[in-house]
């Protein structure tokens, strides 16, 4: 049953509500697709916990739950009892933990168990145990987060009071009280509030972000029913059997089911047996704040995860990076497959021969029972297990100390702390750093994060006499002391002026002032002696804030009256007819009457308008032009007033002409249009206003600077094109000699520029390759683009969604097809990026294939565009809509295989800034073949999103990965941090990389020489530790503290974030030059022992397989821990950091030497370029560590206990020479620290070089060495064992030989290697001085390339904002007329004015439809915000709210009444209530007045 | 997340030099005025080393002689033929003599070499119980699983020493006559066979069980000898320093090699009149042949040699050394042309520029 045909009527029958507008977009395709869904089952009963408890729903099989949930929150994952299993079941989520578990489980069958059970189990607990506590700490921080929301009180309806309660104990259908400045705790529908009409304003910052009021108003039927505490009763079901006073059965409502639709809502109020239309007008949604309103009355709908604020929490999938997937990719494809496949397949297929041979080695023929193909299989498995241990488990859990130790590291960052906010950069995602350092695309939202939002009242220009700022110093005290409004915070001083303002000589400054007290749809409000301004747009008040400030304070308002304070006189206008704003009129208008009679036409607006209205144009509006342009010039934001004296005959005949049209049923928009347009010409041109969109600090800066690293800027605003360019002109991002390419001149050209440029790409493609990709950045140009046109230009937006849902289910295969296509596309581009094969410069040329097949005209040209626009060095989108934004940045993705980041502050840039979109709902799941546009959006996330914590809300905080507190930290966290995270990931994965291979490569050549038989070369401790403690440190600290360059440095060279964007540091190739050289290390480590052992005759027999394992495991960790100190650095850095200074920060690196010097990373000094104390005591903890355990697991301790796991003994005590008493220290303990000072050693040897050989005679040192020994002898001494022979190996000098010769031949050719390279490659960066744009370019390019003109930049009216107040204002819905006739609630014989008919002699229909066409408006106005993304707030969000939050109403100055009467006992229902309960009974419910 | 609440400055970072990142930090700037010292001095110093080395590797002597018996090669042959596909082999003696014109420099240690013999196979290096070698009584009687098949004898009695290893026990013998003179009668050297295994392994992991009362072989009543074996572990020496699980050269064998081809010391020559090594004149060498290594293709080889500091003969290292302290000071020239070369050209660049 659909809701329409449930309602029996049409919902109000404005088809307007429900078809879609222009704005056809997504947003609207997905709610009609809903509403056809959507039936109408939602049943609430008001009150009635007993009836809507009735509903269930089917969970599963026979298990049935009730259907309305609670308004308990519950977003931890966990419980007690859950915990374990369901972190199991999610880390075994992951295919490595899959993995490394079968690996284990393949252990446990002893044929082919080629290691100890705990080489692999005791790694593998730890990455468990790590992940868990990890998921376990985010859990708790959840839980107390749930609770403490859970646990906030509210008033419900219990029998017949209202009592405090938690917000958990809601239920649907309970009655609650909410006052003024709480939080709506679930979805209500508004019963009554204590503002006249049940009026209830709310602030939906949390929700959208919007800090300025919106209004919600009850039903009429409840506003003027539920006027008492008794009444209340009636709606609810009552509590006793029979209620008396309650003759009318319970209040119900019926709606849809709940859905994630924010600003939709459908459904029907049932109660006393008639049914009224509810909408989303009468609904409180959870997370709201009341605001202006004392008290108000709400009825739950949804709670709990019902509500429409959780249903639009999408859940979020983590971001990965780059290097993140690259990894995965590297360990999941090469380790586990070459490695283990090819490598244990190539090994068994060794064994195959072997053990044929092996049949005639009787001593162990017996032991290989089976056949041969069996025992090939089982060698094969033997194999896979052995070399698991070269996927390296310890990489996974390393990994994530270094991005949380990252991320730590920019959350202390003192330099990203903002202190007049308290607030410190915060990473939330931890998972994102190194992607920082790999940033192409800026996406920025303009309004409150490149600018502050902060108008200022800059400049003036009355009568072409320009007004600027007096220098500040001139006044040692505030000039407007004199006027008793002045808020002291207006920084405009200009003696001059104010001289001309208080002398009152000159009309037009008066006039000037006046205008600008009177012509704005501001509210105001008094709080204290202050005057409070509600504007709709941060512009206005300024403007009033302004004439305040200079005398003409605007004081109060009526629905028909202006009460002005004009230098101490209070004057009273009255208002005939208030002209608002739009975006097409691009002016206001009042027509006032004056105290004295005389009727006046006060306008302000956009230059061109009003210029065009002028009824001459003489020499002062030509002085007026030129500081139009001068103010354009200085990217201040201008408005034209202009006045002028209407005679009453005119106004008669316009007043009745205005009267027909605002009754006209059809067209009243339009026909009002013409009214005013008539009534605004001839006028007299006063001046103009010139009012500073503050740039927040540093922003041009930063944006230079990011400029320099390569990043690109996009500008994604809601905001009109000029003063999107102004903003792009005063933050540098567009300069004068760029080439600005405008929505006109692209879209005339459309057909022209963009395919021509396309085929011109393509050919060029074809003919030279990649070289086009860098010529043609030589022309600067820059884009601004408007929302509209990306609406026409992609194809995915640009269908009608109608259409789409009702013909062309193919077409939305097609286009899902293609996003498979260019979805595999961009898999292929990647890997052949990342292998390293400059496959960047093509990178569209995947898509060729997929154009070529599907002639698609129109993705080719949303290609080309895209293709032109990243071009551009700057790119302005205005009037994009949150969607497009997000579109946008999809778009990009899209084609380009970059990193993006998207950086905003408020709920509309969420949606490019979410990490996870909310997948299409359960209802767009199942359209399956429509999934098309959705499954776009999950796409469009940025890569990264980083919120600014400024005062659009929390939204875009929330949502991102990444909490700034100003832009300009952007440029630390991107050049500094980013950087500092890439480097830090790159090296370390190299390392890591390297150091698997160079000591597990090992147990392959080993397999060569053991028969194939998969016999591990190391230990089982020292494989089950060597990544967990040996080799972790120094790893470690490379990950975390690792300094290429200075912060400081990095920030003076941006150029040097160029490495990360190309993905230098870390690719294909640099992993198969790790592998390659770990190749070498292990080669060298293996062969040269076995070559130096192979024929050996020795007293210490080093040739036996315990004494070859310690070898082999010393001289690889030895070798890599010395390698720790020589790899790979960050290119040409050298060079860099010797010429940086000289060539001065600015110096351009010239592009085509770049890529080679840049690109390779080979030459390096060390690994660790930045020593500290720390990375030394890194290795040295490392290295003892090994000493520890080594000792540890070798000691006859633990041999006693467990013979079998701990079969090395590597600890001889002493030894007693020929019968001898004297001894020689165990330097088995200590051996790691010779090995550390091997000149220490040597000499020791070479003491005894002379002689009795090993074995027969004292050592020489044992007497005569230092006190160490000497008491180390002493120690181990015990002439009682007197062996003969002491055979360990690690003592003896040969075997040390060894390792010395293994590591200096490991490090030293590596070492001279990169020095050579160093030398010859020597990156030289060029200084290039910036070539200035030369002409010639610009006029090879063709005639559409046009230069702007320089006006064209003037900025023209900077009213981006919607509509004002005005019809709420001209309605009079929200003033209250006398205090008399104004009481809240009804009396209850007044006429019920909802169920009048519209009357056609009132101006507006009826309350209810006033109120409905308001909504109308609202709802217009959200398309409109759609369009612009400066919803500003309604006031400066700090002056605004606290404003908000001072008293009840608006205009209680004027209509001064008690709103505080002494509160009825039965309202009394805790203590806290007392201030804020208004007893309603006493007051009517203002009747509407027509 | 409440921003607002807190105190002024509660959120503040702290300015530390370590939360800033700004630890005193060297960062070396290896440029090949560094390097080319650093590798002339490291070819240096190994080629130093390696000289000496070299010269102490060759100043030691090695005297070998395989016995395997491949036709043709030695009086062994016999032997090896006889034993040729019989399990057992029969008992068989060869000898081998050598003449020494000189001193062989003591003390000379006798080792047997065995070739392309697999003690690093995976199977059969598990195929022991460190617990039954340890001397735990439980485990004698409850050899590990990894000893099968040499787990049980067929009489069901647990195996001790169980285990492919010990089952594979080197048993050939050897003993060495010295003639003084042309005609001489022969006298027996005294051959140490003590003093040969690790300190670890004899003290502390091989261990007999507990006596039973006093006697090994009572200790080891109730197990079976590995089926190669002639006598049972607690008779393979009357010394009861020596017999049992630390029998040496029991404890030798059970130290696998890492590598197909290896050597195992068998005795030490240090008593007597040869204290200072062998002194000139006819040796023989008097082999037991039992162990039979030509199915597989092995070698055997007895190996009289001395030692040096550095251990035995093995002029590898030296010269290892030797190459690759040529190769630093090779290298350090090579840097040395470039550096000179470009680093020219560098400031001719610079120059220009």
């Amino acid at each position: 049953m659909s809701l329409r045909e449930y309602l029996g009527f049409r919902v109000d029958g404005r088809p307007g509500e429900l078809s879609p507008t222009s704005m056809g977009s997504l947003a609207y395709q997905e709610d009609y697709e809903e509403e056809k869904n959507s039936a109408f089952t939602w049943e609430v009963k008001a009150n009635s916990r007993a009836y809507n408890s009735r509903f269930k729903e089917k969970v599963f099989l026979c298990w049935r739950r009730r259907k309305y949930k609670t308004n308990i929150i519950r977003t931890a994952k966990y419980n007690v009892f859950s915990f374990l299993p369901l972190n199991l079941y999610e880390q075994f989520h992951r295919m490595s933990n899959i993995y490394f578990l079968l690996v284990i489980i393949l252990q446990a069958f002893p044929e082919i168990s080629t290691l100890p059970w705990f080489t692999l189990f005791a790694p593998f607990v730890c990455l468990l145990l790590i992940r868990a506590t990890r998921d376990l700490v985010d859990d708790i921080g959840r839980h107390r987060n749930d609770r403490i929301i859970n646990n906030r009180p509210c008033q419900i309806l219990q029998g017949k009071r209202f009592l405090w309660r938690r917000w958990m104990n809601i239920c649907v259908g309970d009655l609650v009280c909410l006052h003024k400045d709480s939080i709506v705790p679930a979805d209500l529908l508004l019963l009554a509030s204590t503002e006249p009409s049940s009026l209830c304003y709310v602030e939906t910052a949390d929700i959208d972000g919007e800090t300025n009021l919106k209004f919600r108003q009850a039903p009429m039927v409840t506003h003027h029913e539920l006027t008492s505490m008794r009444m209340m009763e009636c709606f609810q079901e009552p509590a006793m059997p029979s209620a008396p006073d309650c003759p009318s059965p319970t209040g119900k409502v019926v709606c849809e089911e709940p859905n994630s639709r924010m600003h939709h809502f459908v459904g029907c109020l049932e109660w006393k047996g008639k049914k009224y239309p509810l909408d989303s007008g009468n609904i409180l949604l959870r997370g709201c704040k009341i605001r202006n309103t004392d008290t108000c009355y709400g009825m739950v709908i949804y709670a709990g995860f019902d509500t429409k604020i959780m249903k639009n929490c999408g859940k979020f999938h983590l971001k990965r990076t780059k290097i993140d997937l690259l990894v995965n990719k590297l360990v999941l494809l090469v380790q586990i497959f070459l490695s283990l496949v090819l490598i244990s397949a190539a090994l068994t297929l060794g064994f195959w021969y072997q053990v044929q041979e092996f049949k005639a080695h009787y001593y162990v023929s017996h032991k290989h029972a089976h056949g041969v193909l069996m025992e090939t299989f089982l060698i094969f498995w033997g194999f896979l297990i052995l070399l698991s241990a070269m996927v390296p488990m310890a990489l996974f859990i390393i990994a994530e100390f270094i991005y949380l130790g990252n991320s730590v590291f920019i959350n202390w960052d003192e330099q990203m702390y903002y202190e007049p906010k308290d607030l410190p950069a915060m990473a939330r995602s931890t998972s994102l750093n190194d992607q920082l350092g790999q940033v192409e695309y800026i996406f920025s939202d303009k309004t409150g994060t490149l600018t502050q939002n902060i108008m200022t009242f800059k400049k003036c220009c009355i009568e072409g006499c320009v007004y600027g700022p007096d220098a500040k110093s001139s006044y040692m005290v505030n000039p407007y002391l004199w006027n008793k409004f002045a808020d002291g915070k207006l920084l405009f001083y200009n003696a001059e002026l104010l001289h001309a303002v208080q002398s009152k000589k000159d009309k037009m400054v008066q006039e000037f002032w006046r205008l600008l007290a009177i012509c704005h749809t501001v509210m105001v409000q008094e709080k204290g002696n202050q005057l409070l301004y509600q504007a709709a747009s941060p512009d206005e008040e300024a403007l009033v804030t302004a004439a305040r400030n200079f005398g003409y304070v605007f004081l109060s308002r009526t629905q028909d009256s202006i009460t002005v304070m004009e230098l101490g006189k209070e004057r009273v206008y009255k208002v005939l007819a208030m002209m608002d704003f739009n975006s097409v009129r691009k002016r206001m208008s009042v027509l006032v009457r004056n105290p004295e009679g005389t009727i006046y036409l006060y306008t302000k607006g956009a230059d061109t308008v009003i210029f065009e209205r002028l009824y001459r144009k003489g020499e002062m509006e030509w002085t007026t032009e030129e500081a139009l342009a001068s103010f354009a010039q200085e990217t201040l934001r201008t408005l034209c007033l202009a006045y002028k004296e209407v005679d009453e005959d005119t106004y008669e005949h316009w007043h009745r002409r205005h009267q027909e049209a605002s009754i006209l049923l059809q067209n009243r928009a339009q026909a009002l249009h013409q009214v005013y347009e008539e009534m605004e010409q001839d006028l007299q041109l006063l001046g103009v206003t010139a009012i500073e969109d503050k740039l927040q600090d540093g922003v041009p800066e930063t944006i230079q600077c990011l400029k320099q690293g390569n990043i690109k800027v996009w500008v994604l605003t809601g905001d009109k094109q000029e003063t999107a360019v102004n903003i792009g002109f005063a933050c540098q991002l567009l300069s004068e000699n760029m080439l600005i390419l405008e929505e006109k001149e692209i879209v005339r050209s459309r057909s022209q520029i963009l395919e021509t440029y396309w085929e011109k790409n393509n050919n060029l493609r074809q003919a030279k390759g990649r070289a086009e990709d860098q010529a043609s950045p030589k022309i600067s140009m820059a884009m601004v683009i408007s929302g509209d046109l990306l609406d026409q230009l992609f194809l995915s937006l640009r269908k009608e969604p109608r259409v789409l849902i009702q013909s062309a289910e193919e077409s939305w295969q097609e286009l899902g097809e293609q996003r498979a296509d260019f979805l595999q596309a961009r898999r292929v581009s990647q890997i052949w990026q990342l292998l390293g094969m400059q496959h960047r410069s093509s990178r569209l040329a995947p898509q060729d294939q997929e154009l070529n097949g599907s002639k698609n005209f129109e993705a080719q040209r949303e290609r080309a565009f895209v293709s032109l626009a990243l071009k551009c060095q700057a790119v302005i989108c205005c009037r994009v809509t949150p969607k497009q934004k997000a579109l946008i940045v999809a778009l990009v993705k899209k084609y380009q295989n970059v990193v993006t980041l998207a950086i905003g502050d408020g709920a509309n840039d969420v949606n490019m800034i979410k990490s996870g979109c909310r997948a299409a709902g359960p209802r767009g799941r199942t359209a399956g073949g429509r999934l098309g546009p959705m499954a776009v959006r999950v796409l469009t996330a940025a890569d990264i999103g980083v919120g600014l914590a400024g005062q659009e809300g929390m939204q875009a905080v929330q949502n991102s990965d990444y909490v700034l507190a100003q832009f300009c930290f952007l440029q630390r966290l991107l050049l500094v941090h980013g950087r500092w995270s890439y480097m830090r990931v790159c090296k370390f994965l190299r390392y890591f990389i390297y150091k698997t291979i160079a000591s597990m490569m090992g147990q392959v050549w080993f397999a060569f020489y053991s028969g194939f038989s998969a016999q591990p070369l190391y230990e089982g401790w020292f494989l089950a530790l060597f990544n967990l403690l040996y080799s972790t440190l120094p790893v470690l600290f490379i990950g975390l503290f690792e300094q290429d360059v200075s912060a400081e440095r990095s920030l003076q060279l941006p150029e040097l974030y160029m490495a990360g964007q190309k993905d230098e540091l870390f690719n294909y190739r640099v992993f198969f030059q790790a592998i390659a050289h770990g190749m070498f290390t292990s080669v060298v480590n293996f062969f040269m022992t076995l070559w130096l052992y192979h024929d050996m005759a020795s007293p210490a027999s080093p040739g036996d397989y315990q004494s070859f394992t310690v070898v082999m495991a010393l001289s690889s960790l030895l070798s890599i821990t010395v390698e720790v100190g020589a790899a790979h650095a960050p290119p040409g850095l050298g060079a860099l950091r010797s010429a940086g200074p000289a060539q001065g920060p600015r110096g351009h690196l010239q592009g085509s030497r770049l890529p080679g010097n840049f690109s390779l990373p080979g030459q390096v000094i060390l690994i660790i370029k930045y020593w500290t104390v720390l990375s030394v005591l890194a290795i040295l903890l490392s290295l003892s560590a090994y000493v520890v355990m080594t000792w540890a697991t070798q000691s006859f301790w633990l041999f006693r206990i467990s013979p079998t796991t701990f079969s090395f003994l590597c600890e001889p005590p002493g030894r007693v020479l020929g019968g001898g008493a004297r001894c020689r220290p165990g330097l088995t303990q200590v051996w790691p620290h010779w090995a550390l000072s091997r000149p220490l050693r040597l000499w020791l040897l070479s003491g005894d070089l002379h002689r009795a050989p090993w074995g027969h005679r004292a050592r020489p040192w044992c007497g005569t060495q230092s006190r160490f020994w000497k008491a180390l002898s002493r120690l181990r001494c015990d002439p009682a064992l007197s062996p003969d022979a002491d055979r360990n190996v690690l003592t003896h000098p040969f075997v040390l030989l060894v390792v010395l010769l293994n590591v200096s031949l490991n490090t030293l050719p590596v070492l001279a290697l990169r020095v050579i390279y160093h030398t010859l490659t020597k990156p030289r960066p060029k200084v290039e001085v910036e070539a200035p744009p030369s002409e010639e370019i610009i006029t090879v390019e063709p005639a559409h390339y046009l230069q702007r003109e320089a006006r064209g930049r003037r900025s023209s009216y900077a009213f981006s904002h919607r509509e004002g107040y005005a019809d709420l204002i001209t309605q009079g819905t929200i003033l209250r007329r006398t205090p008399g006739a104004n009481s809240m609630l009804a009396d209850p014989t007044m006429p019920m004015p909802y169920e009048e008919e519209p009357t056609s002699s009132q101006v507006e229909p009826s309350r209810w439809h006033s109120r409905r066409a308001s909504l109308l408006g609202r709802k217009h106005r959200h398309r409109s915000m759609a369009h612009s993304d400066d919803l500003q707030p309604a006031s400066v969000p700090g002056v605004g709210s606290s404003s908000l939050t001072g008293s009840p109403s608006y205009l209680e100055n004027q209509f001064s009444i008690s709103k505080n009467l002494p509160p009825t006992p039965e309202w009394q229902a805790g203590p806290m209530q007392e201030n804020s309960s208004t007893s309603t009974t006493q007051e009517a419910p203002a009747g509407p007045k027509h | 997340m409440t921003w607002s609440a807190t105190a002024r400055g509660a959120q503040q970072p702290d300015n530390t030099a370590f939360t800033q990142q700004r630890l005193p930090a060297w960062q070396p700037l290896l440029s090949a005025s560094i390097a080319l010292p650093l590798f002339f001095c490291a070819g240096l110093a190994f080629i130093g080393l390696g000289l000496g080395l070299y010269y102490s590797s060759n100043g030691i002597k090695e005297l070998e002689f395989d016995y395997t018996g491949y036709p043709g090669t030695s009086n062994c042959t016999v032997c090896a033929e006889a034993g040729q596909g019989r399990a057992p082999p029969p008992r068989c003696s060869c000898a081998w003599y050598f003449t020494l014109p000189e001193l062989f420099q003591g003390p000379v240690y006798l080792y047997y070499e065995l070739t392309n013999y697999y003690q690093n196979n995976r199977r059969y290096g598990v195929s022991r119980d460190d617990s039954q070698l340890s001397g735990m009584a439980s485990a004698l009687r409850h050899p590990v699983n990894e000893c099968a098949p040499y787990q049980f004898s067929s009489a069901g009695l647990p195996i001790a020493p169980c285990g492919a290893i010990a089952n594979s026990l080197f048993n050939d013998s050897f003993s060495l006559w010295h003639q003084r003179g042309p005609g001489g009668s022969y006298v027996e050297v005294p051959l140490d066979r003590t003093g040969i295994a690790w300190w670890t392994d004899y003290h502390v992991k091989f261990r007999n069980p507990p006596l039973v009362n006093g006697s090994l072989a009572l200790a080891f009543r109730g197990t079976a000898p590995p089926p190669n074996w002639h006598r049972p572990v607690y008779a393979l020496s009357p010394d009861i320093n020596n017999t049992g699980f630390i029998n040496q050269d029991f404890v030798v064998w059970m130290r696998t090699a890492a590598l197909p081809t290896f050597r195992k010391l068998y005795a030490r020559i240090r008593q007597g009149n040869y204290t200072a090594g062998l002194p000139r004149g006819s040796y023989r060498v008097d082999i037991t042949y039992n162990y039979p290594v030509r199915a597989f293709g092995g070698q055997k080889r007895i190996i009289f040699s001395s030692i040096s500091w550095m251990g035995g003969k093995n002029p590898f290292l030296g010269i290892a050394y030797l190459v690759v302290g040529s190769l630093c000071i090779l290298m350090g020239f090579v840097m040395l042309v470039v550096y000179i070369r470009f680093q020219d050209q560098h400031d001719e660049d610079e120059d220009e520029e």
